[in-house]
């Protein structure tokens, strides 16, 4: 045997194996929003801030049912904002905002930055694709970021319940559509938003500092209305305080008074917060779409 | 022509009022294909018509006989594209971003993590396959657009501008890497201002001028000269007298000519000539035609 190697250009090997088509490229651009969201194949700072974010929210629900079981004499009511699912959302709610605020432009602002569409432009997807991998990533993960902590604090307070795991669950079950859609709320109320402010951003970081900025903004400003104003300009302005709108319908659906609330303060039915939403997020999705048909 | 991978009817495409393109016709076979013409030509925008980005104004377009408004997604699975500019995420390994380019062409995960290994190293990026891309060099990047651009082995690929911003060396190993594509089984667009790049990998050309095609035709056929030069020993005016009768344009400096014949061999003519003269034969030689005086006769106002 010769003890010389040789070596050789394994030149190229062409690909004869099956194409996904459409649906393999839409799978592969939502799998990759879920990685670039959580900082998953990227360098160690990118999963710091998304992480720190998740664990803040499901730290408190872990931390306070593991209490509640250790010490005795704590009961759920010595928890207050913990202690039951339509207050944890005033915790989590703000969270929440926050983890859209970093995940959506991380989504969508560096692939126009890069240009990055172009590549996109050249494989078989639309620009219609593309958008709905991207916001279906969103929605899952905000989705997850608000069930997750619920779970943990459901399954632990149905843990407490005096006669077992399974009396508790049937005792607190009738909280599971309020927690489910209050969620959704939520998730569309702040992540419809963040779409529409990454849509027109040019750094990621613009991208998250003007969505928090018109987040609170909004909230401030329903602030000010002074309470039973009859102001039509109030009237006008309380449908825009996009902040309270998720608070406003887990009170309508929880059946909590919320007096305090922007739409409260002028008389309008808590209903409108939800027609609210929803009109934010068609108009963010037909922007959408408009904003990309001529890049991919 | 062989069944031409591209096909243009009177293909139009204005943004507002300013007309980019404006009634293409004609159709380009397999190979590599030049597109030439000066910045703002039509280049980009006809790559962009041709991927289904921008919709023609008018007229049609087929590439791999497939409609460019049609069929956008099927033509789309089979080809390629490298941009002029970006492209590429910063924050992704080359290894990641390849395997995820070959995913978004419809390849499954296992076959595409081979794939992207594969033109990794075909590129000459196998050792730098786990840095991250906003890392890379120019070089690299350029490389690297190029990796993606193949890793779903398309049957056709649309280089843009492949050597902007490259260093020599780093353009003789893209110009080298491009003229492999045909052995690969890949046809290439590949959109140029620099026309020397065009000679050394292309085989046909389309020349774009203000948005219309001026020249659509063999690289071979446009640079093949029907002129020589001659050098005699002796005898030169009736050598220049003769040549003229036969219907030659003559062009003479001392004992040196430059002949040219419009619908002969001016080998057959100037030797027939020559053999029936006394004068000698010091140098007999192609005239060197280049794409560039192609495209500067087309620019004065060839076809």
């Amino acid at each position: 045997m010769s003890s010389e190697g040789t070596v050789y250009d394994l030149g190229y090997t062409p690909y004869e194996g099956p194409r996904l088509g459409r649906s393999g490229a839409i799978r592969a651009i939502f799998v990759d929003s879920i990685r670039r969201s959580l900082g998953l194949r990227r360098k160690p700072w990118a999963k710091v801030l998304p992480w720190a974010l998740v664990g803040a929210a499901i730290a408190p629900a872990a931390f306070f049912v593991t209490f509640t079981f250790m010490v005795s004499g704590f009961s759920v009511e010595d928890a207050g904002a913990f202690g039951s699912p339509d207050q944890f959302f005033d915790y989590i709610g703000t969270l929440e905002m926050l983890f859209v605020a970093l995940i959506t432009p991380t989504l969508l602002v560096p692939d126009r930055q890069h240009g990055v569409l172009s590549i996109y432009a050249s494989r078989p997807v639309y620009s219609s694709d593309y958008l709905l991998a991207r916001a279906g990533a969103v929605l899952l993960l905000a989705t997850l970021f608000m069930l997750i902590p619920h779970a943990v604090l459901f399954f632990g307070i149905s843990a407490l319940n005096v006669g077992g795991l399974w009396a508790g669950l049937k005792f607190n079950a009738d909280q599971i559509p309020e927690i489910l859609i209050t969620t959704v709320a939520y998730v569309v109320g702040y992540g419809a938003p963040a779409f529409l402010v990454s849509l027109y951003a040019k750094r990621v970081a613009i991208g998250t500092g003007v969505y928090v900025a018109v987040m609170f903004m909004t909230g401030a400003l329903a602030d000010a209305i002074p309470l039973a104003s009859g102001l039509l300009a109030f009237k006008v302005l309380a449908p825009m305080s996009l902040f309270f709108h998720p608070m406003t319908v887990r009170d309508w659906l929880f059946d909590l008074e919320g007096s305090g609330m922007p739409l409260a303060r002028v008389d309008l039915p808590q209903w409108v917060a939800a027609i609210s939403i929803v009109v934010v997020a068609v108009v963010s999705a037909g922007l959408a779409l408009k904003r990309y048909r001529s890049e991919i | 022509m062989s069944c031409p991978i591209i096909e243009f009817d009177d293909l139009s495409h204005s943004y507002g009022d300013f007309v980019a393109l404006s009634g293409l016709r004609g159709s380009v076979p397999p190979g590599s294909i030049g597109l030439v013409g000066a910045n703002g030509a039509g280049k980009s925008t006809l790559i962009k018509v041709l991927l289904g980005i921008l919709k023609p104004s008018g007229g049609s377009a087929r590439v791999l006989g497939l409609s460019v408004t049609e069929d956008t997604i099927p033509m789309r699975a089979r080809v390629g594209y490298m941009p002029e500019r970006g492209g590429l995420p910063p924050d992704q390994t080359a290894a990641d971003f390849m395997i995820y380019a070959a995913e978004l062409a419809g390849v499954p995960h296992r076959a595409a993590k081979q794939r992207a290994s594969d033109v990794l190293t075909l590129v000459g990026l196998h050792e730098e396959r786990f840095r991250h891309l906003g890392d890379f060099s120019t070089g690299m990047l350029q490389r690297a657009l190029l990796a993606q651009s193949i890793v779903h082995d398309p049957d056709l690929v649309f280089l843009d501008e492949p050597l902007s911003g490259l260093d020599p060396e780093g353009r003789d190993e893209m110009l080298r890497l491009i003229g492999r594509l045909r052995g690969f089984g890949i046809n290439a667009l590949v959109s140029s201002h620099i026309l020397t790049d065009i000679e050394s990998t292309c085989d046909w050309i389309v020349m774009l001028d203000g948005g219309r095609v001026t020249r659509n035709s063999s690289l071979h056929e446009e640079t093949r000269s029907r002129t020589v030069e001659l050098e005699v020993l002796g005898q030169a005016e009736q050598a220049e007298a003769t040549l003229r009768d036969r219907g030659a344009t003559v062009t003479r400096h001392g004992l040196r000519m430059e002949v040219t014949v419009s619908d002969a061999d001016p080998y057959d003519l100037v030797l027939g000539v020559l053999s029936e003269s006394e004068a000698g034969i010091r140098l007999l030689r192609p005239s060197v035609t280049t794409l560039e005086d192609v495209y500067l006769e087309g620019d004065l106002g060839g076809t």
